[in-house]
């Protein structure tokens, strides 16, 4: 299958007055085309980051150090940014957590998708005027004629998203990043905004990257998961196995202490202590600190991601490994 | 469960309205003939979309904000018409824990000096050793070491400065706390840290908890009984198992079907999304609130409020003229 | 080995490698298991979140980053130095006149020449310097804990209390303030004493201006609620939370706000309504001197390049007090 981005061993670090940040290390994410693909974490896993790295919107300190980004087979890294900004918006869309501040304050909404559609599309302007009009009602806004005349602080938070999304149907991405596209919306909007990136998805055929950190959003669209942490993706696989049977201690212990809507459980497990500083990284595995299932190996030696079988289940885990080596040698004897 | 059934504190016909931003004449409806009872040492959820009022209300009950028209009752006590003097005392039964931990310390004062303020504020203790013994055992109670009492709120995580602020609120030894979102700051394996906390100071302090938020999963892990919102109206009040099996309230059963399950073999049907959005709380529609979102929606919801019905033996009520059966 | 701390030979608190790997392997067994105090400790260790910046450490990033503002404050500190200690720095006694040598130029003996009077114009600098910098800091310094008092009660209590002053805000900031000050030099007369009070009296509106939308501000914060929800009292609300809050951009208030007190005593001096003979400061030295413009310019232009050198270097401390303080321009 033809995949839309390959981000090969992405390093973007932040050089601080305390020291070198390592926001992003060393992380290898693929989106398949046609794919909801999600990176999820806790603040400060580098997620955010990653996505602002595809886009090259890192500003200093901070620094893309290695890696390559292959965006349909092409190395936006070494794009210059002349081409970046065509790419940008036209054939990658993003769009973030706070819409308010991707949208221009001073455009009515009508003014600023029509223009979109103009960018895109060789049409007259009252063609385009009525093309906005119907992305506005497919995307569920109510009164879209009244709408296009609103600035985007008439509107609500939900609209305001819908309204991205709609801009990204009109500029038909290869790709949408979507930066925690729902945390601000309370939940009855946030299932209408996760339908309509289904169905961009499904009609337009448009890839997405969704950047999250609610496991809830992740199984209700993604297919392919990546879940990072200190920086570093720490388990991949597709979303059945995720939640099915996570592998990784750190995946593992979010899933187990997250509320359940569909479950009671007397008390939640959750997992001790707090996200390492980035400045000061145990020497080991990163997440060697908070692990119940810490080795002695876990301490002193950074473990590699490694791919299990063949059924592309990474993992960045040295208790994971042993247990299925002895699997491994318990099923030859 | 909650054995004993007494009331610690009650509202009825609660009303709050604001002077609207920019007009005179106008007022935003936050809330609106809110009446029920809180018992002593359960936890009530109060759920509902932003905007709905849940915070406007959980201020109002500890009378952070001063009332429109109702009455609020605390112990057999109507504290509403009480002056700040005669209401000082019973400031300490009531405390708020907030949800931004960024926000709710003062980012200039030391743990020392944030737990000191409110026993000094009542005068709880009378000698500087006691305050120190007392300030101490507030950082054990929470899970804060000791040696960090010379710290100040930056210095610490999220999920720290959250302990910092229950340890405050607890200070005073408080009957009731309003916890107004205070895990949906957090990172997820920080707020389960918070929840467990929370419910294991309800059982050793006998505490009795209003739980804001707009998290249904969470609601349902920590609640005794759900109280559920919309545009500054009650829609739903009951036993949370009673509603999270079999929402009454079609306003109910939208919203427990909208929360993303993680659980990819569970995934939503595009039928059980509720369209449309949030009305004005400056004019809100006639008669039920919910009607311009409500797919059951008839003439009647638009001609008539609807009344309080209890709808079965656990004392469940639904403010809706056609409860789901 | 290379990072002790976090190795598990010191994490578990001196327990041997078995014992640790033990211990883990248990723990692997029974995840849910509560933790020990050991285990809180290292995860404490693993977790110093310890980004504190203080405010040594933003002086401490203001100087390395911005060179500017360090040169400026070493300036200002000479400048003040010499200021105080002006009775042993000055070379000569700035009254004394000498007849015979006026009108010198810059020579070993008087680096920057004398004057009609034949004073040395260098010690009447140093002498100069200690009624413009006086004049520079406390004029501020009393208008700016006028202006806050008076932000701060009109931010915090609203109403009818807040409509006043900040209509006294208003008339007192519709004038220019050197006529203003002008004004009441005029009606009160010249001398050191009143130039403090007709200073005072034209700056505190705008400190005022800025602690009140900043207590505006600051009141709808948590803390402040969680306060009040404790029943701590509103004058502890005040002066507790909401000053010290306040204290940034007091500092930045204050150090932008010196040169204009420097300019203003500079233009009143200038103008014959400042000091007083035989009191000196540059403003008057400038004054004195501009007669002798063409025969002797050194006499109103070292004074004048002094006070452009001082205010200039407070403007620069100021911008880079400033740019510490604000989270959003630095990094």
């Amino acid at each position: 299958m033809e995949n839309t981005l390959e981000i090969k061993h992405l390093k973007t670090y932040f050089h601080t007055m305390k020291g070198v940040v390592p926001a992003v290390d060393d992380v290898s994410i693929t989106v398949p085309k046609g794919k909801i693909v999600g990176i999820v974490g806790e603040s400060g896993c580098g997620k955010s980051m990653t996505a602002m790295s595809v886009m090259q919107l890192i500003r200093k300190p901070g620094k893309i150090e290695g890696g390559q980004i292959l965006f349909k087979g092409e190395d936006l890294l070494e794009k210059s940014e002349k081409e970046m900004e065509k790419i940008r918006g036209d054939r990658i869309s993003m769009i973030f957590q706070e819409p308010m501040t991707s949208l221009n304050p001073v455009y009515t909404i009508g003014h600023q998708v029509t223009e979109a559609i103009l960018i895109h599309e060789k049409i007259e302007k009252g063609e385009a005027e009525k093309r906005a009009v119907e992305i506005l009602s497919a995307v569920g806004i109510p009164e879209p004629e009244k709408r296009m005349k609103s600035y985007p602080h008439q509107l609500s938070g939900g609209l305001r998203q819908r309204v991205m999304i709609g801009m990204a149907m009109v500029m038909k991405p290869d790709l949408l990043i979507a930066d925690e596209p729902t945390t601000a919306l309370d939940v009855t909007i946030e299932a209408q905004i996760l339908h309509l990136m289904r169905k961009l998805r499904d009609e337009n055929g448009t890839s997405i990257l969704l950047i999250t950190h609610n496991m809830g959003v992740v199984a209700e669209v993604c297919d392919d998961v990546y879940v990072m942490y200190a920086g570093k993706v720490m388990e991949h696989t597709d979303v059945f196995t995720l939640f099915k049977q996570a592998e990784h201690p750190y995946t593992a212990g979010l899933l187990r202490s997250i509320p359940r809507i569909d479950a009671v459980k007397d008390r939640l497990y959750s997992i001790p202590g707090v996200v390492p500083n980035l400045l000061h990284l145990p020497a080991g595995c990163s997440f060697s600190t908070r692990c119940p299932y810490a080795m002695d190996r876990c301490y002193e030696e950074r473990p590699e991601l490694v791919c299990l079988e063949a059924e592309k289940h990474e993992l960045r885990c040295f208790s994971c490994m042993t247990k299925f080596e002895r699997e491994a040698e318990n099923g030859r004897f | 469960m909650v054995d004993s059934k007494k009331v610690l504190l009650s509202c009825s016909h609660l009303t709050k309205e604001f002077p609207a931003e920019g007009s005179k004449k106008q007022v935003v409806h936050a809330v609106t003939d809110v009446s029920f009872p809180i018992y002593e040492g359960e936890t009530l959820a109060l759920v509902g979309e932003s905007g709905c009022g849940k915070s406007t209300l959980g201020r109002l009950l500890i009378r952070l904000l001063p009332s429109t028209d109702g009455s609020i009752i605390y112990d057999g006590k109507d504290i509403t018409k009480l002056s700040e003097k005669a209401f000082h005392p019973l400031r300490r039964d009531m405390q708020i824990i907030f949800q931004d931990p960024y926000a709710s310390l003062d980012p200039r004062m030391n743990v020392e000096a944030i737990l000191s303020e409110p026993l000094k504020a009542n005068h709880v203790v009378s000698s500087k050793a006691e305050l120190q013994e007392k300030v101490l055992s507030l950082m054990d109670m929470v899970g804060i070491q000791r040696e960090y009492l010379h710290r100040f709120p930056h210095q610490f995580s999220g999920g720290q400065r959250q302990r910092i602020g229950i340890a405050r609120a607890l200070a005073l030894e408080p009957r009731f706390v309003v916890c107004d979102e205070p895990v949906s700051a957090l990172d997820v394996s920080i707020q389960s840290q918070i929840l467990n906390l929370l419910s294991d100071l309800q059982k050793e302090r006998k505490l009795t908890y209003l739980f804001i938020s707009h998290d249904l999963s969470v609601v349902r892990h920590i609640s005794n009984r759900v109280s559920v919102m919309f545009l500054g109206k009650l829609c739903e009040i009951g036993p949370t198992e009673d509603i999270y099996s079999a929402p009454k309230h079609p306003y109910t059963k939208f919203l427990l079907s909208s929360v993303p399950n993680p659980d990819p073999t569970k995934r939503k049907q595009d039928a059980e999304l509720l369209m449309g959005e949030m009305p004005s709380p400056m004019n809100p529609p006639s008669g039920c609130r919910f009607r311009t979102r409500c797919p059951y929606a008839d003439k009647l919801c638009a001609e008539k409020e609807p009344e309080e019905k209890i709808v079965d033996a656990s004392g469940r009520k639904v403010y809706c003229h056609h409860p789901l059966s | 080995m290379k990072l002790l701390r976090y190795h598990p030979e010191t994490a578990f608190g001196g327990q041997s490698k078995e014992d640790a790997l033990k211990s883990s392997v248990k723990k692997a067994l029974d995840p849910e298991k509560t933790l020990t105090e050991k285990d809180k400790r290292r995860i404490e260790l693993a977790s110093e979140i310890g980004e504190q910046e203080t405010a040594r450490d933003k002086f401490r990033v203001m100087c390395a980053e911005n060179k500017l503002a360090a040169f400026s404050l070493v300036v200002i500190l000479i400048f003040i130095f010499m200021a105080i200690f002006a009775p042993v720095v000055a070379p000569y006694d700035p009254t004394k006149q000498d007849l015979i040598h006026r009108m010198q130029g810059m020579s070993r003996e008087h680096i920057f020449g004398t004057d009609q009077l034949g004073r040395d114009i260098y010690s009447r600098m140093i002498y100069g310097a200690r009624v413009s910098i006086a004049i520079g800091l406390l004029p501020t310094f009393v208008s700016i804990l006028i202006g806050t008092v008076l932000g701060l009660i009109s931010g915090y209590f609203g109403g009818v209390v807040d409509f006043i002053i900040m209509r006294l805000c208003d008339i007192t900031m519709a004038f220019p303030s050197l006529l203003l000050a002008m004004v009441v030099m005029y009606t009160m007369g010249a001398g050191i004493i009143n130039i403090f009070l007709a200073l005072t009296l034209v700056s505190w509106a705008g400190t005022a201006r800025v602690i009140r939308s900043q207590t505006l501000q600051l009141r709808e914060m948590e803390y402040i609620e969680a306060a009040r929800s404790m029943g701590v009292s509103s004058f502890a609300i005040m002066f507790r939370h909401i000053l010290p809050n306040c204290l940034p951009n007091l500092i930045v208030l204050f150090t932008l706000n010196i040169p204009g007190s420097i300019l203003s005593e500079s233009s009143l001096s200038f103008l014959g309504i400042g000091a007083q003979a035989p009191m000196t400061s540059w403003g008057l030295m400038v004054s004195d001197g501009k007669q002798y413009l063409f025969t002797n310019p050194v006499i109103a232009i070292a004074p004048g390049v002094a006070i452009l050198i001082l205010a200039l270097a407070f403007n620069f401390l100021g911008d880079g007090v400033r740019d510490a303080m604000d989270p959003y321009l630095s990094k």
